[in-house]
């Protein structure tokens, strides 16, 4: 039966109007995915309304392949500009851009599009097998498991994106938890820190704020009076390096591509959270710890793999329990309903073939996504040999549209300068902007569920130890603390000076 | 000189440390007072109230703002980094590179805060590209020009006419 369906998938597949649909919406959403500010939330909103009317197979195809090139489009402008085209393509900057100054920006685009096929390939065929196993562990996580969540993510890319400072990626990390305080709090409605502001009151728009702190800083940077060398730039993809550096880290492939699809089945958990803890989790297995941060290979591997195996993870609950994982895929869902189907417990006896449909849409478009994507690249990598003083004005006006078509408020773009300054702040004095990032993104989830949780329990905090999911995160982020204070090679400095004097 | 001062700023975040901890701690104070003053507004129990957070967050930032003191006390001392800052100030109130980032940053702001609410966005990112790239040197009036009129003819096209994204 399976096979049948996925012959009819591939049947309609093949008509000319699929095919068509399929390689526009990719590049739709590539080309959303490549402009700074504009998200695959958009993209997928913005096609939901010119799909309707089309065949409802044409336009999930369509609604498919521009979320996986949304997604994906990001890594361009990570790597080519340090501006990340998507949130959930911070994490590739991070490495990317080092590669990108290196000269070797077309193979760091290629390992960065390779990766994000791979990825979508993995989640995949998690809406394929393990549908059924993942929802039932995403339904146990309540809310004291969302705040530890939280509270982990921040801590984590505090560590990990500090260049071995991790007091200042801390105190980003809490500078950015703090920034999303601002405005009405979710469960009284209470304007905190809004001095009257009806702006203020309505919270910090996330995306000028990504915008003002990683694009601000680079512009400004371009100003100073000195000749810059011009970056050479190999305008080879350098496939069979490619290729041989996949095969050499696919552990980080397959590492990632789990954590992608576990943090995209948790309902509400966004594309990026995936990234950051994909690339944390590289970095404490790799060999080379020191070259993370510096534009490691494995960096930009394990962050577009762990976001774009997302895509599935977040297709999971959206097709089993009608609960979308990322508000992509909330859009996703409402688009699923307005053709028709019946996303929920309902879905496998009334079209049970939609899964393997679903499955292989996600399959073609990664494969449309990857050589759009290199043949995309051959054109945005040429970027990095403009003059950087007629590029960076450019730069700032798309940033600053951007910023505007968020919400069509004069206020977003002020907050992508205000925080462009606080950026180049940051970078001044060696603080990294990552986990300030990651904090004004988790700060709404950490804060909603914390005082849900305690006005459950009646303020007593016994549940962090007796609930299985949080005692495991609370020995983590204990771990990850008292590992920083060198508590452990204390203590073990300490036991084997025991042991010798006992010898 | 120039690169005397970029050296000397990029060796020596000691004194960055110095002063960034000091005014982290500041902001750790304010949000510590608000977030009390926040709990007393709306009363009830302090574990559902919505200052209970910026208050956790508030003396974790502060109690990371003054390890950060301490550590940048630990080789050069509160007088040592007072005379680091006022060297360093006074090399980089001289700096070519500094006064150009600065007037770069004015022009950005006369842009968001200024032009943008007030033309239309075809003229206003016009002006403002011709207007940065000629204060940055970028070539010649023409080439600056055309570059210009095309860019944001293009943005204006893709944004407004093609996703019917508006723009101011």
């Amino acid at each position: 039966m399976a096979i049948q369906y996925i012959l009819d998938t591939f049947t309609q597949l093949l008509s000319p109007i699929n095919l068509l649909t399929l390689v526009l919406s990719v590049f739709f959403g590539l080309l959303v995915g490549v402009l700074p500010g504009l998200t695959s939330t958009m993209a997928v909103a913005l096609l939901t309304g010119l799909t309707y009317g089309i065949a409802p197979e044409t336009a999930i195809l369509s609604l498919i392949g521009v979320y996986v090139g949304a997604i994906s489009g990001g890594v361009q402008t990570a790597i080519l500009l340090n501006i990340p085209g998507t949130p959930a393509a911070a994490a590739t900057a991070l490495d990317g851009y080092k590669i990108g100054q290196r000269g070797e920006a077309g193979l760091g685009i290629f390992l960065g599009n390779a990766s994000a096929f791979l990825g979508t390939i993995f989640g995949a065929i998690a809406v394929l097998l393990l549908t059924p196993l993942l929802s039932v562990l995403s339904l146990k996580f309540g809310s004291w498991e969302f705040f530890l969540l939280a509270l982990f993510g921040v801590i984590m890319c505090g560590s990990l994106a500090s260049g071995g400072d991790t007091l200042k990626g801390w105190i980003s990390g809490i500078l950015g938890l703090f920034v999303a305080q601002i405005g009405l709090d979710a469960l009284n409605s209470y304007p905190r820190f809004s001095y009257g502001n009806v702006d203020l009151m309505a919270g910090l728009p996330l995306i000028p704020i990504m915008i003002g702190l990683f694009g601000f800083p680079e512009i400004v940077n371009s100003f100073k009076n000195e000749k810059v060398k011009a970056i050479k730039e190999e305008m080879t993809y350098r496939v069979r390096k490619g290729i041989s550096i996949l095969i050499s880290k696919f552990a980080t492939v397959i590492r990632s591509g789990f954590m992608g699809v576990g943090v995209g089945v948790i309902p509400g958990v966004g594309e990026d959270v995936a990234g950051w803890l994909s690339y944390w989790a590289a970095r404490v297995s790799s060999k080379n710890k020191e070259e993370f941060g510096k534009g490691a290979y494995e960096g930009v591997i394990a962050a577009e793999t762990g976001v774009n195996a997302t895509i599935g993870g977040n297709i999971i609950p959206v097709l089993t329990l009608a609960v979308p994982g990322s508000t992509s895929s909330a859009v996703l869902l409402a688009a699923l309903w307005l053709h028709g189907y019946r996303p929920g417990p309902l879905l496998m006896t009334e079209t049970p073939g939609f899964i393997y449909t679903i499955s292989i849409y996600l399959v073609v478009s990664a494969f449309v996504m990857l050589i759009l994507g290199l043949i995309i690249s051959r054109y945005t990598v040429k970027l990095l040999q403009i003059d950087k003083r007629i590029l960076m004005p450019i730069i700032f006006v798309i940033c600053a549209v951007g910023s505007f078509v968020i919400d069509n408020k004069f206020f977003s773009v002020y907050i992508m300068f205000i925080f462009g300054i606080i950026g180049l702040l940051l970078s001044k004095t060696k603080f990294p902007a990552a986990p300030f990032l990651l904090g004004v993104v988790l700060g709404p989830m950490a804060d909603s569920n914390l005082r849900r949780s305690l006005v459950l329990s009646d303020g007593s905090l016994a549940p962090l130890f007796t609930r299985p999911i949080c005692l495991v995160f609370v020995i983590i982020i204990a771990i990850m603390i008292l590992a920083q204070f060198k508590v452990f090679s204390k203590l073990q400095a300490v036991l084997f000076k025991k042991k010798a004097n006992e010898s | 000189m120039e690169k005397q001062i970029a050296t000397t700023t990029e060796d020596q975040p000691k004194h960055f440390d110095f002063i960034s901890s000091i005014c982290l701690s500041l902001i750790a104070l304010y949000i510590v007072f608000g977030s009390i003053k926040i709990s007393k507004e709306v009363g009830g129990p302090f574990y559902s109230s919505p200052g209970l957070l910026p208050l956790f967050l508030g003396c974790m930032l502060l109690l990371c703002s003054v390890l950060l003191f301490a550590r940048s006390l630990k080789k050069t001392g509160i007088s040592g980094n007072i005379s680091t800052l006022k060297a360093w100030f006074a090399e980089v109130s001289k700096s070519k590179d500094v006064m150009n980032m600065l007037i770069g940053i004015v022009i950005l702001g006369i842009f968001t805060f200024v032009l943008m609410p007030t033309f239309p966005f075809l003229i206003s990112s016009f002006i403002f590209m011709v207007f940065l790239m000629k204060v940055l040197d970028a070539g010649s009036y023409l080439k600056v020009i055309i570059i210009s009129a095309c860019v944001s003819a293009t943005v204006y096209t893709l944004f407004q006419i093609i996703f019917k994204v508006p723009l101011p």
